[in-house]
């Protein structure tokens, strides 16, 4: 027992005195430490970017860091892991100047063979990169050079320079931002975000006439005092110009290239290159129709949508080579179905044509479709929207066997009598027509379309779970 | 005088590399240069030293059921006291030594000294034991290092020895030259002992 | 894809004696007989495995304590405890199994592949399964090393060697030229 307890104790007292001595240790070496890693970081980094000094850019998916000269941002550096040929990956170092223009690669650490893949960590290599940028092609063997016998070497270097460019293209909204064109947005209000210096600024843009008209700060949480120069006059500065690409207010960098951002997010959607993946599920059931340029002819297609899955695709005009063209078409049409998206493989032999299919059910999806109220599922439907009163409109209604009936207005705040009229007249003719297609009626048209657009929510909000009938 | 006679122990008679063949995977892996191996060896050099002091200090203290424990407690301590004396002070030698550096705490020429030696002699006298032994291992891969380097680099401690347009063999800085080197070092000190004392023929024969 | 990458890379790129030279202590010593090899290759894969698992569950209360200048102490004593462990559960258990590996035990503590192992896993930033598959590819690898190596001293055993090179020097040039041989994955 008492040898026992003597183990213990002085076991115990061993590691705890062994901690304690590690404790300080490494109370005075920490600082060291870090500020010597941190030495080397910077060290590295400013041989891929000549800039004063580095700043760390939180809240991104690899680590980037904002290099600055005189408080102007000169340029990012990116550090990215590429698989290579070992298993421990490529640590690289991309430094980019403003535009994400490559300015210079460096491998941090690589466990790439020595003598073979150990070479992509050479200078020589690694300058081939440097002036590439957004616009450039980086293809081995063409663009850039691959060592043969360490293709896999190069290729994770090449393509982490590649990513490296599109990160910071991307960061810097410099991909998206070649051609927002303000004068070729619809007319209407939009909101974006983007992140400033304390966090999320929300701005409301205003676009009338073909122009940006009014830009407003909806939210953001700056520093009072820093960020009032940016706040105050970029919102002015972009109307102006009627471009988002303005240059940043100096001493308020970060609120600008948050401003800039979030008009950038607003507007995201029409810019050039910016492709919105069309989600189908956010599509209303019925018939879309669109059209793409073929092999020798445009190509018309009829796309059937319901319940957020692609039901049919009819090929409703197109003179491409028969006899090429048609087996191609089935195929894809199948594909598509199959897979419920566009990304199938062509068919080689008739790429053109399978091309052009594609195009043109991307072109219908796109579209604005005709609803068809016969593809609803079975069940009970409620939606409302805002009508005359800017109070909700609730309408009701239930879908059996694919025909509409009992379209009820259940509550609304709109003018009595004059609304209700209106409500009892449309409810009635889209059951008859089974078609929201119906005319308004006149002298209550916002609250028509109030039970219209009511209507159209519910379906988009589906049925309803627990469906009686 | 008998500073001199444990040093002979230590560096020659009781090499921990040539001799008890203790201590394998950093000759082998960190060897790539000389300076590696000196710091390797001194880093070493260093832990034996304060484990040895501190067992000796305690060893009437220690029960001797877990001794054991003891011992890899006291010996991890140092291990990484040193460890982190060196990432803040001589980050490059860190560096090369990398995973090997937390693995002294696993060379068996530390435990075994401190069971065969610290456990029974004197602070003192432990102390010297260290510094021989760790000095014993230290020149083993320095030795081990410099071959390596010159040939495989065809350098020196950083130096170089010939002009860029002479290709080395380079097999020597990689890991098969470092079984290479070992082997045919060991051999030759074999075969130089053996003509010098056949007595210790037998003892090399048993502990190869 | 990851995950066999990092298995055969244990194994063949990265073998944990050619390559990353850990734990030749018992690659020399051990060597000797092919069947004793197969046993502490076994021996060592299940510690390694079972090490890298309990090391790199500790590793999130280190990092949670901010005390990663704990990591060798603590690693080391939890082989050790394990390496224990194992003995007597496997004496309890399966007492042929710890007929088997029973002898190799005691010398795994102080073998530095497990450590190194322990270790290389929190290095590389591996999760928890990609740890435990870069054990199993390295148990793999040190086995095959070691079998192969026992194989060939079997046969030495019978070779006329220059007196000198007799023992551990013509094990270290045996295992020279393997190495040359497993630098042919990497190249």
């Amino acid at each position: 027992m008492n040898t026992t307890v003597k183990m213990i104790v002085v076991l115990g007292l061993i590691s705890a005195i062994s901690a304690g001595l590690l404790a300080g240790v490494n109370m005075l070496t920490a600082d060291t430490i870090a500020a010597n890693s941190e030495k080397r970081l910077y060290d590295k980094l400013a041989q891929v970017l000549d800039a004063d000094e580095f700043e760390v850019q939180e809240g991104t998916e690899f680590p980037l860091w904002l290099g600055k000269t005189k408080g102007e941002v000169v340029g990012y550096v990116v550090r990215l892991t590429g698989q290579g040929y070992s298993s421990d990956g490529i640590d690289i170092l991309v430094g980019m100047d403003s535009q994400a223009t490559v300015n210079g690669v460096l491998i941090f650490s690589h466990s790439e063979t020595p003598g073979l893949g150990s070479k992509v960590a050479d200078q020589g290599y690694l300058a081939q990169f440097v002036g590439k940028g957004l616009d450039s092609a980086f293809v081995p063997g063409e663009d850039v050079d691959a060592i043969s016998g360490a293709t896999s070497s190069s290729m994770a270097v090449i393509g982490s320079v590649r990513k490296a460019v599109n990160l910071v293209g991307d960061f810097a909204g410099l991909s998206e931002s070649a051609g927002i064109d303000f004068s070729s947005v619809p007319d209407g209000v939009y909101t974006g975000k983007g992140r400033g210096f304390g966090g999320d600024i929300t701005v409301k843009l205003t676009f009338a006439g073909g122009k940006l008209t009014a830009l407003e700060i909806v939210s953001h949480s700056e520093s009072p005092n820093v960020s009032d120069p940016a706040i105050d006059k970029l919102p002015q500065l972009i109307i102006d110009q009627q471009t988002a690409e303005v240059d940043a207010v100096s001493g308020a960098t970060m609120t600008s290239e948050g401003i800039i951002a979030a008009v950038k997010d607003a507007l995201a959607e029409f810019g050039s290159g910016v492709e919105v993946p069309i989600d189908l599920n956010s599509l209303l059931p019925g018939k879309y129709t669109g059209t793409a340029r073929g092999f020798s002819s445009d190509i018309t297609v009829e796309v059937t949508v319901a319940a957020g899955e692609i039901l049919d695709i009819v090929i409703v005009s197109e003179d491409d080579t028969p006899e090429v063209s048609g087996p191609a078409f089935e195929a894809i049409v199948t594909a598509i179905k199959q897979e419920q998206s566009l990304d199938v493989d062509l068919v080689s032999g008739a790429t053109y044509s399978s091309q052009g299919l594609v195009a043109a059910v991307k072109d219908a999806l796109g579209s604005e479709g005709v609803l068809d109220l016969s593809l609803l599922p079975d069940g009970n439907y409620l939606g409302e929207a805002e009508g005359f009163s800017r109070d909700p409109i609730q309408v009701s209604f239930t879908i059996k066997g694919g025909s509409i009936g009992s379209v009820q207005v259940l509550s609304h705040n709109d003018t009595p009598g004059r609304a209700d009229e209106a409500f009892n007249q449309i409810g009635p003719s889209i059951e008859a027509r089974q078609s929201l297609d119906v005319d308004l009626v006149s002298g209550a048209t916002y609250s028509s379309q109030g039970m219209l657009e009511a209507i159209i929510n519910a379906i988009v909000a589906g049925p309803r779970s627990g469906t009686g009938q | 005088m008998s500073i001199f006679k444990e040093l002979k122990r230590g560096i020659i008679l009781e090499n921990p590399t040539f001799r008890l063949v203790l201590g394998m995977c950093p000759t082998l892996a960190v060897t790539t240069l000389a300076i590696n191996g000196i710091g390797m060896g001194l880093a070493t050099t260093a832990v034996l030293i304060g484990s040895n002091v501190a067992i000796a200090a305690l060893k009437n203290l220690i029960p001797s059921q877990v001794r054991i424990p003891c011992y890899i407690v006291i010996i991890s301590t140092f291990v990484t006291i040193i460890s982190m004396l060196m990432e803040a002070y001589v980050y490059p030698l860190y560096e090369a030594l990398g995973i090997f550096l937390p693995l002294i705490v696993v060379n068996c020429i530390i435990l075994g000294r401190a069971e065969a030696y610290a456990s029974k002699h004197s602070v003192g006298m432990s102390a010297l034991d260290g510094l021989a032994i760790g000095l014993g291992f230290t020149l083993s891969l320095t030795t081990i290092g410099s071959i390596r380097e010159i040939l495989g680099a065809g350098s020196i401690f950083g130096y170089a020895l010939v002009g860029e347009n002479v290709t080395m063999a380079t097999i020597f800085s990689l890991p098969p030259g470092a079984f290479f080197t070992l082997g045919t070092l060991m051999a030759i000190i074999n075969a130089v002992t053996r003509k010098k004392s056949p007595r210790k023929k037998a003892v090399a024969k048993r502990e190869a | 894809m990851g995950l066999v990458m990092i298995f055969f890379g244990a194994i063949f790129f990265n073998n944990f004696i050619f390559n990353r030279f850990l734990g030749i202590c018992p690659f020399l010593g051990v060597s000797k007989r092919l069947d004793t090899s197969v046993g502490m290759g076994i021996a060592v894969g299940f510690v390694m495995t079972l090490a890298s698992t309990l090391t790199w569950l500790l590793q999130k209360l280190l990092d949670l304590w901010h005390v990663e200048y704990m990591q060798t102490i603590v690693y080391i004593l939890v082989i050790a405890a394990l390496v224990q462990f194992v003995e007597m559960f496997l004496q309890k258990v399966s007492p042929t199994l710890h007929k088997a590996l029973g002898v190799y035990l005691p010398l795994i503590t102080t073998n530095c592949a497990i450590l190194g192992i322990a270790i290389l896993n929190i290095d590389l930033g591996y999760g928890l399964l990609e740890a435990v598959i870069h054990s199993l590819g390295a148990s793999v690898g040190f086995t095959l090393a070691m079998v192969i190596l026992a194989g060939i001293r079997e046969k030495l055993e019978l070779s006329d060697i220059p007196e000198a090179f007799t023992g551990i020097p013509i094990a270290l040039i045996t295992a020279g030229i393997l190495a040359m041989a497993f630098t042919g994955f990497v190249l």
